[in-house]
């Protein structure tokens, strides 16, 4: 098990995960821009990225209305 | 424009705030010789335009193409029932007048574009993104980007709003954090409430304001988001990205 920070939330997670299999289970089918430990991972990195225990992961979506 | 001296009367209107040290009668000159323009004159802009001219900035530009709904007043502050089928643009401008009529408005009835933004951008010292959809934030960051102008981002969603300071060529821009628009969502406009870009919105005018004077830490490389129903502010430090579709972190 590992732990991370998700929105400033502790969670734990089975595994070390990719960010892509973490996004899957976490938004399902909605997309949101991850940044993992102050770095903001792009769409096609996102297969690359191992999270590991202790990571600090934000979920922003870009929000339109004004 | 340049300001000599205060009158009497802008001694007294703006007193408060002169007795900030932070800000005092240079400061105040400061920000009367100032230029500011607000895209959009809706839940954001409505009540960043009134702090904005309350704080006596001299030149308050606003560019709105829309006329007025009635279901717009329960967020658009800015404008009153008497305004309906009126332009933003024009009512704002009335508002902001006769709330401080030592300053300038400049009106702008007309839509935002690639081609008009760079020209009227570049007649400003800052620029304050307040509008309602995805293609004009991302164009606006783009006309910023172009003609070097700092901007202040937001945007809302139901109960939550978000923003971010960019100082093009120094500072996370919105393309670093958001490299493609979300896709389109054809669902009919839930919310906000209107008080979310108020509190949204105000924040925007303080950071024009602390920019133009040169004070305090500018929301940079930081994204607020602020959710009204959990009452919770967040501050999610972003940095410049390689990657980034506009600014490639140069």
């Amino acid at each position: 098990m590992i732990t991370l920070t998700v929105n400033g939330e502790a969670y734990r997670y089975e595994g070390s995960p990719t960010l892509q299999a973490f996004l899957e289970r976490w938004s399902a089918g909605t997309r949101m821009v991850a940044v993992v430990n102050d770095e903001v991972i792009g769409r096609q990195k996102v297969g690359d990225v191992i999270l590991r225990d202790g990571d600090r992961i934000e979920l922003l979506s870009l929000a339109g209305g004004g | 424009m340049s300001v000599e001296l205060l009158s009497q009367a802008q001694c007294q209107r703006y007193a408060r705030q002169i007795a900030l040290p932070e800000i005092g009668v240079a400061g105040q000159k400061r920000l009367l010789a100032s230029k500011v323009l607000l895209i959009g004159v809706g839940g954001l802009g409505s009540p960043a335009g009134y702090y904005l001219a309350a704080a006596g900035i001299g030149t308050l530009g606003i560019i709105d193409g829309d006329t007025l709904e009635l279901s717009n007043l329960q967020r658009q502050i800015a404008h009153t029932t008497a305004d309906l089928g009126r332009p933003k643009a024009e009512s704002a401008a009335r508002t902001f007048t006769a709330l401080n009529p030592d300053i300038r408005v400049n009106a702008h009835n007309l839509r935002l574009a690639a081609e008009n933004a760079p020209g009227l951008f570049k007649e400003y010292d800052f620029i304050i993104d307040a509008t309602d959809n995805f293609e004009s934030k991302f164009l606006i960051a783009g006309a910023c980007h172009a003609v070097g102008k700092p901007y202040s981002h937001a945007g809302i969603l139901k109960f939550i709003g978000q923003t971010l300071t960019v100082i093009p060529g120094k500072t996370a821009c919105l393309r670093c954090v958001f490299d493609e628009l979300p896709p389109v969502n054809k669902a009919p406009p839930q919310g906000p409430l209107g008080a979310v870009p108020g509190v949204i919105g105000i924040i925007q005018a303080t950071e024009a304001i602390k920019y133009l004077l040169g004070i305090g830490d500018l929301l940079t490389d930081r994204l607020l988001t602020y959710d009204a129903l959990r009452l919770q502010f967040r501050c999610v430090r972003i940095n410049r990205t390689p990657a980034c579709p506009l600014c490639r972190g140069a």
